[in-house]
């Protein structure tokens, strides 16, 4: 994959938030092995002395990713950079060609083209996603368990076993599932409203802001390395090549801005077996 | 057959240094605790799971090339995309002026495109105990040149993804606006969906629902299979080695379907304007049940590649490879095991995996009593019927209650689909 991005601009921020236990747990303990102090032999630290460590009860996620967009925000949150550095106009023809702003792919055995990406730019920021630890089947609040009406459905074990039936996930019954851990990510849902507009100026959301996502894409085609008889142009890695214009773009956007606003609510649990 | 564990190993490495315990404080985690984990996949459950786009947020498609100024940013727009509760009537929509069902039309939950009950979460988008699985796995079977591969060195290994079998029935939906010959309209003006503008923009702006669930009716849930295709190089491809990224992908759907496109009366009706959509017009198709393999382990998968030649150059194709021209590989397709014809050359033991069908409708009762188990001609439960508009939010000049008469024409199937070949091309680029 070939990827010119020059106005590239990612940020995670970890929040310690009042709940759950083992990830900043885990990272204070091993900060704390690096910097233990000469001279003192080391001490045990019982269960209670670790709950009491800041931190130690889950992470809120937040991130914004950036990639060829203006990262400030109000009404230019999201669009495109432009400049010498930047994207072009998109006027169809020559803002096509654009070094800066393109993401090129090729798949195996297609070493003759690129698929490229031209004259795009996206963003994506995440709101306060949590992540925590949590027992699948467990009291919903003191064990992050799944509500009942998740429960509710049959048991399908034969995903939890291989081919000869053997199970592969303890005994492959509700129990042990009810007292798996697992990696619990969650949204509480923000939710949003639509208020309508007046003549002339289109309504508006507010809210939705648990993601807001910005992606376009001028123009879509698969660029060559070599040209055939009769072409004009000359032999170039098709990454870089805008010899075939468009055959498709695409967008995601609000009306109102740059950056779809998203509100997603509910408990993601990822377990193994 | 034989798992692939690197993956689902390193993954659920990560996943247990995160997921040990957190009632109490931390805890270790001894060999014994580990032993339990086979590193055969992961799995993935959703509980009260809600998705919505802003009524104002949209995916957009655009057209080829710039006809003038403007034009390029215009031609199909997808506007608040939900995946919403739909176990309770209760809904909302993206006007947020109230909507709702009278109860006459069988729409009860297709008045609304999203469900409010649970803050719109859907309870069991993923149970715990019917999870999605993400795993490596290796399977037996011919592949492009008719080899049977079965041995563990041999057999390609294939990510793939396995839905739930059953979940709460959901809501998704999205409003369109399809936009043409903007240069020769007023884009900020009305309408097409009513005509009493003319010169203004042409659009047309619809609502989609689907209530259902992600499962065919007996259970069958849908696949994602993602690999590197095998055997690709024989005489049958034009290329010395045509082995590449292959995609498998089976459909399944089940539950109740409306689109629509008529606006209340004191709706904007304005192009980028969120329209207030009539509550029971439109077209229904009630229960229906859709299972659509595409790909076929490992002789078929759908793969991506680009005009090579000629004036189409620069334009982009999927496609579901054609069946190779092999015997044992058409009597895997078409049987299930060596094929049993009978002496009118009817197969015996059709392979059930390789069929698809699409059922507008359900079945059962014209199964069992023929005719007479057809939906009559204004019925709302079961088959492809319309429904007018025009009543709400109250009666004008011209609107009577009629207006809203149903006509219910049948209910209609397609069985056993098996796909050959299919080709899809894209158009415009190199213009």
């Amino acid at each position: 994959m070939m990827n010119r991005a020059l106005g590239t601009q990612f940020c995670i921020s970890l929040s310690p938030v009042a709940r759950g236990k083992t990830f900043w747990a885990a990272l204070v303990a091993g900060i704390s092995m690096l910097f233990a102090i000469p001279g003192y032999a080391l001490e045990s630290m019982d269960d209670s002395e670790m709950g009491a460590v800041t931190g130690q009860e889950g992470v809120l996620i937040s991130l914004e990713y950036y990639y060829n967009s203006d990262p400030s925000p109000g009404v230019n949150q999201g669009a495109a950079l432009g400049g010498a550095f930047g994207c072009s106009a998109p006027n169809g023809g020559t803002s096509l060609a654009n070094q800066n702003c393109r993401l090129a792919l090729q798949l195996e055995n297609r070493d003759f083209g690129w698929l490229v990406f031209k004259n795009g730019h996206a963003s994506v920021v995440m709101n306060r996603l949590s992540l925590d630890a949590a027992f699948l089947g467990g009291d919903p609040v003191a064990d992050n368990g799944v509500s009942t009406a998740n429960k509710a459905i049959a048991l399908n074990d034969e995903k939890f076993r291989d081919e000869s039936g053997a199970c592969l996930f303890g005994d492959c019954t509700t129990t042990w599932i009810d007292n798996s851990p697992a990696v619990r990510a969650q949204y509480i849902e923000t939710g949003g409203i639509y208020t309508a507009g007046s003549p002339g100026q289109p309504g508006t959301s507010t809210g939705y802001n648990d993601v807001l996502l910005g992606m376009y894409v001028e123009g879509l085609a698969v660029e060559y390395n070599q040209p055939q008889a009769g072409d004009s142009w000359t032999a170039a890695p098709g990454w870089q090549a805008n010899n075939f214009g468009s055959f498709l773009g695409f967008e995601i956007a609000d009306n109102n801005g740059h950056q779809a606003g998203i509100a997603i609510g509910g408990n993601f649990y990822m377990y193994g077996f | 057959m034989r798992r692939n564990n690197s993956l689902s190993h390193l993954l659920l490495g990560a996943a247990l240094t995160l997921g040990a315990s957190q009632v109490i404080a931390l805890q270790e985690l001894d060999d014994s605790s580990l032993s339990d984990v086979q590193g055969a996949g992961l799995a993935f459950a959703m509980d009260d799971f809600s998705f919505r786009f802003a009524p104002t947020s949209y995916i957009e498609l655009t057209g080829t090339q710039a006809q003038g100024a403007g034009w390029e940013r215009g031609d199909a727009r997808y506007y608040g995309l939900s995946i919403t509760n739909g176990e309770q009537i209760a809904g909302m929509d993206w006007h947020g002026s109230g909507c709702g069902s009278g109860g006459a039309f069988g729409n009860d939950h297709l008045a609304c495109p999203m469900g409010t009950d649970n803050g719109g979460g859907i309870g069991a988008f993923a149970s715990i105990y019917d999870p999605y699985v993400l795993r490596a796995y290796k399977y037996e079977g011919y592949d492009y040149s008719g080899a049977y591969l079965s041995t563990p060195a041999n057999m390609p290994t294939v990510m793939e993804l396995i839905g739930p079998s059953d979940t709460d029935r959901w809501r998704w939906s999205f409003w369109g606006e399809l936009e043409v010959d903007r240069l020769n309209n007023n884009p900020a003006d009305g309408a097409l969906n009513n005509s009493y503008n003319v010169g203004g923009a042409d659009f047309l702006q619809s609502q989609t629902i689907i209530h259902g669930k992600p499962v065919t009716k007996d259970g069958r849930p849908a696949r994602l299979r993602l690999m590197r295709t095998t055997g690709m190089d024989s005489a049958l491809y034009p290329w010395a080695d045509s082995n590449t990224f292959g995609i498998n992908y089976e459909s399944a759907l089940s539950g109740d379907f409306r689109f629509s496109v008529r606006q209340k009366a004191n709706s904007e009706d304005r192009l980028h304007w969120v329209p207030d959509f009539e509550d029971n017009e439109g077209m229904y198709f009630k229960n229906v049940d859709a299972y659509l393999p595409l790909g076929q382990l490992h002789y078929q998968a759908l793969t991506l590649d680009a005009v090579r030649s000629g004036s189409e150059r620069g334009n982009f194709i999927i496609e579901l490879t054609r069946i190779p021209n092999i015997a044992a590989v058409y009597e895997d397709f078409y049987c299930d095991g060596p094929c049993n014809i009978n002496g009118n050359g009817e197969i015996q033991n059709p392979n059930e995996d390789t069929l698809g069908y699409v059922r507008w409708g359900d079945f059962t009762d014209f199964d069992l009593n023929g005719p007479s188990g057809l939906p009559g001609a204004t019925d709302t439960n079961n088959g492809i019927y319309f429904v007018g508009g025009g009543t709400e939010p109250s009666p004008g000049a011209g609107v009577t209650a009629s207006t809203q008469d149903v006509t219910n024409i049948g209910i209609s199937r397609i069985e056993g689909m098996r796909i050959h070949h299919m080709k899809i091309t894209t158009l415009g680029a190199g213009q």
